[in-house]
This record gives structure tokens, C-alpha cells and sequence, in this order.
């Protein structure tokens, strides 16, 4: 009798344990006054968008390791008692795609809240344009800051538009400078030897002059160490781009892995791994590997993202507290533009409150709420120091953690200042010199395509595409002689790349 | 009148008596499930599972044949007939898209059948049970790293930088050799790390098979004069035959099913003739647009073929064995 209970028992924990997965949290926020906090009521002053009733409003947030949202964070509490709306959260888990995964299945099946926010507008500019979100030019009337804002960054808002000319998502502006990829060099090791950059920024032939002389007092490494990254964003320094791009000095449209300068930066790269001035597994060295190759004194100069200076250099401080990496000015004075922001939010048309929710949107332009989602409230989330804002927090990492300011989805727009507080000097002179050298945003970053258009481009554009790669790896690791270039033009060529190019045209056209 | 009613009472008696097929029939089968009742209700839920997971999403597959858009659901999509296979077999690469992926899962079968079967044979001689089991359980402990872990593994011994092998190949004077950026090694790091990973579990049911054989055959053979290697041959194969048999049938299922993640993950641009296969073409494909049609489409062909092989290679064994699935 006892071994069948147990084995009842048993039975039932599986099932339990088998129901007990949900995906979805509801975060309960009507908590607004709670005891802990009676103290510091009014965050703001009077801003009210709905003073009467108090509106219910749903949004999805993603729910990121790094700063996992909660129920009492300053920026939701903020936003509730400045416009009198209460946010009816939905939490995502956003570990890998799981955030996307859990957006298409909202779109799909029906049951989107409110207010979306992505990462990536073009994702949500395809179910968009079937119908899910609202176009925001729709009730532009209503929406007064937001036009207003618009007026002021034309250009940023077109890179969130559709294929169609629409603009679905409501712009985000703020976290791109976290996307900025610079050149850095160990700037200690240069002190060290009294090495020195020739020109500033260093030419080609310069900087091969300096990675030999790196390589004759440290013969066991490869002084420039790169990511398999490292092509695309080094190719901008010879005049090229590693894909069709469009040339504003001539006005059309040109595939850069068939261009003369595109041969002149690859036969500069065999010639560096023919030397071992880089090192031989540059496509397939993962990022730890390369982490590696820095702290180690492997590698002295690389191109990668602007906080990497600090986070490696953090690494490398613990082995020799000289351990410094200087912004370098990037080769011949050209990089490629990076500090994209990608983040936006969008508005489920089946939601049934759309210009409540357009007019809690519109809010987010004013620059009140721009300052409030930023920094938050003085005393409270900063204060001042001689004159300078300073978070309270030990860094703008924490101080995402505790208040879940400037998170994704609790602001639209907010300020670069507070980011670059946790910069490091050099990665703040990297921030503030490195615009000067890059390059304007391509449009072929960011130009939304017609469906026909986008079958060009994923059949004979990504056949040329692979192509092209295929043979840079061939030709810098000297599989393939440069004798060959013609050869391999050809081919190109043969596969379709003037229809490509001709698509792209009149894309663009349409465009303007 | 009595007479009259004896006689129908005879005839229906006698009725019932020829007609043993349907009331017997139903009566005997409803005796069968009484008797056999708990096997059916733990069979229960895999049988549903596959009616909800796997039959009912399989008309899900006309979306092959439409443009699929989200919003007008799978009755109202336009249809377009065989745009999408077209689009597929249009592009340049496809013979290399099909032989990178057909001989990847070639050789995975190739190679990955006959390991684990050497593996249990050679367990299976082993007297001392404890080391048996020990050894065993170690040998399916791979089975449950994750894919990105393995790779991760695999790129950390291949490293030519702090790589062991590299280091080894450096004391031996053979210069570096960067392996995950050379064509050649590609398919071999693929199947080896996966023969690595599945051999002990792949070895479970063949261990669980040899145990059934009888051991009077042996003590026979035995006293008939086999040495090891003759009960290896004429006892321990022909028993399990058909465990053998059945499961290379069933591999042969999967032979264009070649995983995405393992070959995402090891590809690099230097190994991209090798390293495409028909998924990574796919999600290249369908990452410009969230085309799931073509995804479907493209899915839809892998199991055609995959379809084709086992029922070729069902006919082959029903032909030269008497193992067959059906």
C-alpha cells in the first residue's frame, strides 16, 4: 500500500512541476505610495498627461540579465506619477532570441500589449506593414513634442521608416554611442619603448612601420589582433566597404569587394599574416581568444567597441596596473559609423486605447521626460558634484540595475551624458574625437526594401555576398594568388552584380 | 407452433455460432484492452503528443506553396506554387549547397554507426561490472553538453595560439596549423567531435540488446571449441542483427537533416565551400526577410529526401535481411 502512495505521490509532483512553466510574469505596479517610500512622493512637478483617471497602459519589457526589471524601479514609478498612468508590464525573458521569439509569437497570435519596444526596427517594420502597429504619422496632430523632435532629427528619424515611406516605430535616440567601434593601442607599451604614432592618423605604410618595430621586441605576438569584425571595420580606412555601398562622391551605387582599393587592403593583410604581424586564425579567433591575446601582450592595437577599452583594460590592470589603451585616431583618418541606435517602440494597433497611449508616447519627446528617464531625480538617483552630475551608483551598469533608467521600452530618447560618465578618459576622448573621422550613415544600412527588392538582395546578393567572403579569407590567407584577382571579378560579375546594383538605385530613388 | 419456434431457436443459435468474426471479434479486442490497460494509458500521452505535435501541424506545410503573411493567417495567404522551390534550386551554389549537406550527413552515418557498436562489443567483454558501469556512465556524459560548449571545446584545443594540439605539433617541429580555418579538417572536426559526443549513448540500446543474448549460446559454443573472436562473429552479431539493423535504418532518416547550430558555429569565412549546407543557406536567406515559406519550403525538401532514403534503404534490408521497418 505505502509503495503505490509513493509512486502517486511521485506522479503527481512530475505533473505539477510540468505545469508549473510560464513564460510571462504580470508585474503587479499599482504599489504607487508604498510604506518604504511614502517620504519622497511627487517625483516631478505638476506633469499630469491624464488628470483625472488614472489609465492603464500595457507594455512588454524585456528582461535582461544584466538589469532584470523591477517592480519598484525609479523609472517605471516615474513615469506612472508624471503622467498618472499605471504600466501594466509584461516581463520577457530577453536571454539570446527569446525576446524576438516571444514578440513574433505575440504578433501571431494575437494578444500584443500596448506598447512594444525593439531592438531592431526592422523587424517590427515587416508586421508593421501587415498591420500590427500603428503608423505614427497617423496622428501626428496629436502629437505635438513628437513632431517637434522629428523636425529636429530628420535624418535620424528616416532610418526607422519602412520599405513603404511609413514610419511605424517611434524613434529611440541615446544608446548608440555604445555601439561606437574605434581603434585602440596599448598606449603603456608605446610609453614603454618610446614608441610613437608617425602621423597623425597613421597611414598604412605607417602602421606597418609600427607593427614591425612591435613585433621585433615582442617576437611571439601579433601586434594588430583583430576579430573576424576586424575586415569590415578597418576597410573604411582604405577607401572601401566590404559590401554594396553607396559612394557619395560619385552618386551610385558600388560593390566594394571588386574595387581596386578593396585588392590594395587585402594584399596589405596577406602581407601582414605572410609576416605573422596578425595572427593566422583572424576569422576564427573567438572574442575570449582575442581578450586573451590583449591581456597577454599578444596584441597591442585592434579595432573593437569603445567599451572594450575599459572592460579589458580592467582585465589587463590586474596583471601590470600600467595597462592603458590610448584612442587611436583611425588609419588614414577614415572609420565607418557605427554608433547606430537600433532600439525603437511600437504601437499594437488592436490596442483599444491608441490615443491614450499616443499621447503617453508624445510624452517621451518632451524634454522633461527626456532629462527625467536620464538622470533621474537629483538626491534621489544622482546628485551634483563640483558642478557635475554624478550617478548614485557604483557604476552606470548599477546604475541601470537600481533604477532602470535608460533602459529599452522606459524612455524613447535620453541623454549620452549619463553613459559616458562610466567611460574611462580615453574612452570618452574616444567618444568625443572619433565622429570627426567617420564616415556619414550609408544608406544602405538602414534603406527598407519592397519585397521584390529584398528577394534580389537575399538571393543574388547574398550568393555574391558569400562569394566575396569565401575569397577574402582565400586571398589574405593566400589560398588564392592575387594572379587570380581578375578571374574572381568575373565571377562576381557573372553572378548578377549589376542587377543588384541597378535594384539598389532605384531603391534609393524611391527613397529620396 | 413449438416445433416452428425450436426451429428458428436452432437456426439463430446455429447463426450465431457462423458468425464467429464480428461480436467475437469485438469481444475479444475489447478483452485485449481491459487485459493490456495500463500499457495503453502509459502510451497514452506519447500518442497524443504526436497527434498535437507532429500530424496536426503537418498541413501547416501548405504554407510551402503560399506566401505566408502573418496577418491573413494560413487560408488567406496568396498562393504561389513552387516560387519558393524554384527560388532554392535557382541559386548558383546549390550543387555545393547539396553535397557539403549531403556529404556531411554521409559521413556522419558512415562514420557515426559503426563506434558505438564497436564500443558496446568491446564493453560488453569487460568482466568486472563496477568499472563496466563506471566506464558507461563517464562515456554518455557528452551526450548532454550543449553544442555551443562543445565548439567552444573544440576551438579552444584548436587554437593555434594556446591550443594543446598546435602546441604538441610545435615540440614536434610541424608548425602550426590553424585547423578551423582550413576546408579540409572541417568535415573531419565536425564528425569526429560528434562520433565523440554520442558515442556512449548511441551505445546505450546496443549494450541494453547484447545483454538479452542467451548465455547458454555461448557455454555451447564454448565447449564446441570458439575462441573469443569466433562468439563475436556467429553468436554476439547475428543476435543482434536486428537491433543493428533497425537503428541504421533509422539513422538513414536523418541523413539530409544536417543541424544548423554545429555548423553555424564551426563555419568562418575561410571554410565557407565546405561549411554551407542547406540550413545556414536558409537562415542567410530568411534573415533579410522573415520569410517563413521559404523556410518551409526548404524544410519540407529535407524531409522528401530523408523520406526517400528510408524507404530505399528499408527496401534493401527487406531484400538482403529479413529486418526491415515494414
Amino acid at each position: 500500500m505505502s509503495k503505490k502512495f509513493i509512486i502517486l505521490v511521485l506522479v503527481l509532483a512530475m505533473c505539477f512541476s510540468l505545469t508549473a512553466c510560464t513564460i510571462t510574469k504580470k508585474a503587479d505596479t499599482n504599489k504607487d505610495g508604498t510604506n518604504e517610500n511614502q517620504q519622497d512622493s511627487s517625483i516631478t512637478a505638476e506633469i499630469k498627461i491624464f488628470p483625472k483617471d488614472k489609465v492603464t497602459i500595457s507594455m512588454l519589457l524585456p528582461n535582461v540579465v544584466s538589469w532584470p526589471v523591477q517592480d519598484d524601479w525609479f523609472a517605471i514609478k516615474a513615469i506612472e506619477e508624471a503622467t498618472n498612468v499605471k504600466l501594466d508590464i509584461q516581463k520577457v525573458d530577453a536571454q539570446g532570441d527569446n525576446y524576438n521569439t516571444k514578440f513574433s509569437l505575440l504578433v501571431a497570435a494575437g494578444g500584443l500589449p500596448d506598447i512594444v519596444p525593439l531592438y531592431s526596427v526592422t523587424q517590427g517594420n515587416i508586421y508593421a506593414m501587415q498591420g500590427a502597429f500603428i503608423n505614427v504619422e497617423n496622428y501626428m496632430s496629436k502629437t505635438p513634442n513628437l513632431k517637434k523632435w522629428i523636425e529636429e532629427n530628420k535624418d535620424h528619424t528616416d532610418t526607422f521608416r519602412a520599405s513603404n515611406g511609413n514610419l511605424y516605430a517611434y524613434p529611440g535616440m541615446g544608446s548608440g554611442i555604445d555601439n561606437r567601434r574605434v581603434w585602440f593601442y596599448r598606449k603603456d607599451i608605446f610609453e614603454k619603448h618610446n614608441l610613437k604614432l608617425p602621423e597623425t592618423p597613421v597611414t598604412p605604410d605607417g602602421l606597418y612601420d609600427i607593427l614591425k618595430k612591435l613585433k621585433e621586441l615582442y617576437p611571439d605576438s601579433y601586434p594588430l589582433g583583430n576579430r573576424s569584425h576586424g575586415i569590415e571595420l578597418m576597410s573604411p580606412s582604405w577607401h572601401t566597404m566590404e559590401r554594396v555601398y553607396y559612394d557619395f562622391d560619385n552618386n551610385k551605387f558600388v560593390f566594394g569587394p571588386v574595387e581596386d582599393e578593396w585588392k590594395e587592403f587585402l594584399m596589405f593583410m596577406n602581407k601582414l599574416i605572410k609576416e605573422q604581424l596578425t595572427p593566422p586564425d583572424m576569422f576564427s579567433i573567438t572574442t575570449t581568444g582575442w581578450i586573451d591575446l590583449l591581456v597577454q601582450n599578444k596584441a597591442f592595437i585592434t579595432v573593437d567597441y569603445v567599451g572594450r577599452m575599459d572592460s579589458v583594460g580592467a582585465s589587463g590592470k590586474e596583471y601590470n596596473p600600467n595597462f592603458e589603451f590610448g584612442f587611436m585616431p583611425p588609419v588614414n583618418g577614415v572609420a565607418k559609423y557605427t554608433a547606430v541606435e537600433y532600439g525603437c517602440t511600437l504601437v499594437s494597433s488592436s490596442s483599444r486605447k491608441i490615443d491614450d497611449v499616443i499621447k503617453l508616447m508624445d510624452w517621451f519627446y518632451t524634454d522633461e521626460a527626456i532629462e527625467l528617464l536620464t538622470w533621474g531625480k537629483e538626491g534621489k538617483t544622482y546628485k551634483i558634484i563640483d558642478g557635475k552630475k554624478q550617478f548614485i551608483a557604483d557604476s552606470y551598469h548599477d546604475f541601470v540595475k537600481k533604477y532602470g533608467l535608460t533602459t529599452i521600452g522606459l524612455r524613447t530618447v535620453h541623454k549620452e551624458d549619463v553613459i559616458m560618465l562610466s567611460y574611462g578618459k580615453e574612452a570618452v576622448k574616444a567618444t568625443l574625437e572619433s565622429p570627426q573621422y567617420e564616415l556619414r550613415n550609408n544608406p544602405v544600412e538602414y534603406m527598407q526594401l519592397t519585397e521584390a527588392e529584398n528577394e534580389i538582395k537575399s538571393t543574388i546578393g547574398a550568393d555574391i555576398g558569400k562569394y566575396a567572403s569565401e575569397s577574402r579569407a582565400q586571398f589574405i590567407l593566400g589560398e588564392k594568388s592575387f594572379d587570380e584577382w581578375d578571374a574572381y571579378v568575373k565571377e562576381i560579375e557573372k553572378m548578377g552584380l549589376a542587377k543588384l546594383l541597378d535594384m539598389y538605385t532605384k531603391a534609393y530613388e524611391r527613397y529620396k | 407452433m413449438i416445433l416452428f419456434v425450436e426451429i428458428i431457436k436452432r437456426e439463430l443459435n446455429i447463426k450465431r455460432l457462423l458468425q464467429p468474426d464480428k461480436s467475437r471479434q469485438r469481444n475479444d479486442l475489447l478483452r485485449k484492452v481491459i487485459r493490456s490497460k495500463y500499457l495503453l494509458i502509459l502510451l497514452l500521452p506519447c500518442i497524443i503528443y504526436y497527434i498535437l505535435f507532429a500530424y496536426l501541424p503537418m498541413w501547416g506545410i501548405l504554407i510551402a506553396f503560399k506566401n505566408y503573411q502573418l496577418f491573413a493567417g494560413f487560408l488567406k495567404s496568396p498562393w504561389v506554387g513552387f516560387k519558393y522551390f524554384k527560388l532554392f534550386f535557382s541559386s548558383p551554389d546549390i550543387f555545393e549547397l547539396l553535397r557539403n549537406t549531403f556529404l556531411i550527413g554521409l559521413y556522419s552515418l558512415i562514420w557515426g554507426f559503426p563506434f558505438p557498436l564497436i564500443f558496446a562489443l568491446i564493453l560488453n567483454e569487460v568482466k568486472n561490472l563496477k568499472f563496466k558501469k563506471l566506464v558507461q556512465t563517464i562515456s554518455y556524459m557528452p551526450h548532454f553538453l550543449s553544442t555551443v560548449v562543445v565548439v567552444g571545446l573544440i576551438q579552444l584545443f584548436l587554437s593555434p595560439t594556446y591550443g594543446f594540439v598546435n602546441q604538441i605539433l610545435q615540440r614536434l617541429r610541424c608548425g602550426t596549423i590553424v585547423f578551423l580555418q582550413k576546408s579540409s579538417y572541417f568535415r573531419t572536426i565536425y564528425i569526429s567531435s560528434g562520433v565523440w559526443q554520442n558515442l556512449g549513448w548511441n551505445a546505450i540500446i546496443y549494450i541494453a540488446a547484447l545483454t538479452n543474448i542467451d548465455p547458454n549460446l555461448y557455454e555451447a559454443a564454448k565447449i564446441d571449441g570458439a575462441n573469443r573472436f569466433n562468439c563475436l562473429i556467429y553468436i554476439t552479431l547475428p543476435c543482434i542483427s536486428q537491433t543493428i539493423i533497425t537503428l541504421f535504418l533509422l539513422s538513414t532518416g536523418n541523413i539530409v537533416s544536417v543541424g544548423f547550430e554545429k555548423v553555424f558555429l564551426l563555419s568562418n569565412d575561410a571554410v565557407l565551400n565546405v561549411a554551407d549546407v542547406i540550413q545556414t543557406y536558409v537562415w542567410r536567406q530568411g534573415l533579410q526577410n522573415a520569410n517563413f515559406s521559404y523556410g518551409t519550403a526548404v524544410g519540407l525538401f529535407n524531409s522528401v529526401i530523408n523520406l526517400l532514403f528510408l524507404v530505399m534503404g528499408n527496401f534493401l534490408a527487406r531484400r538482403y535481411s529479413e529486418t526491415s521497418l515494414w
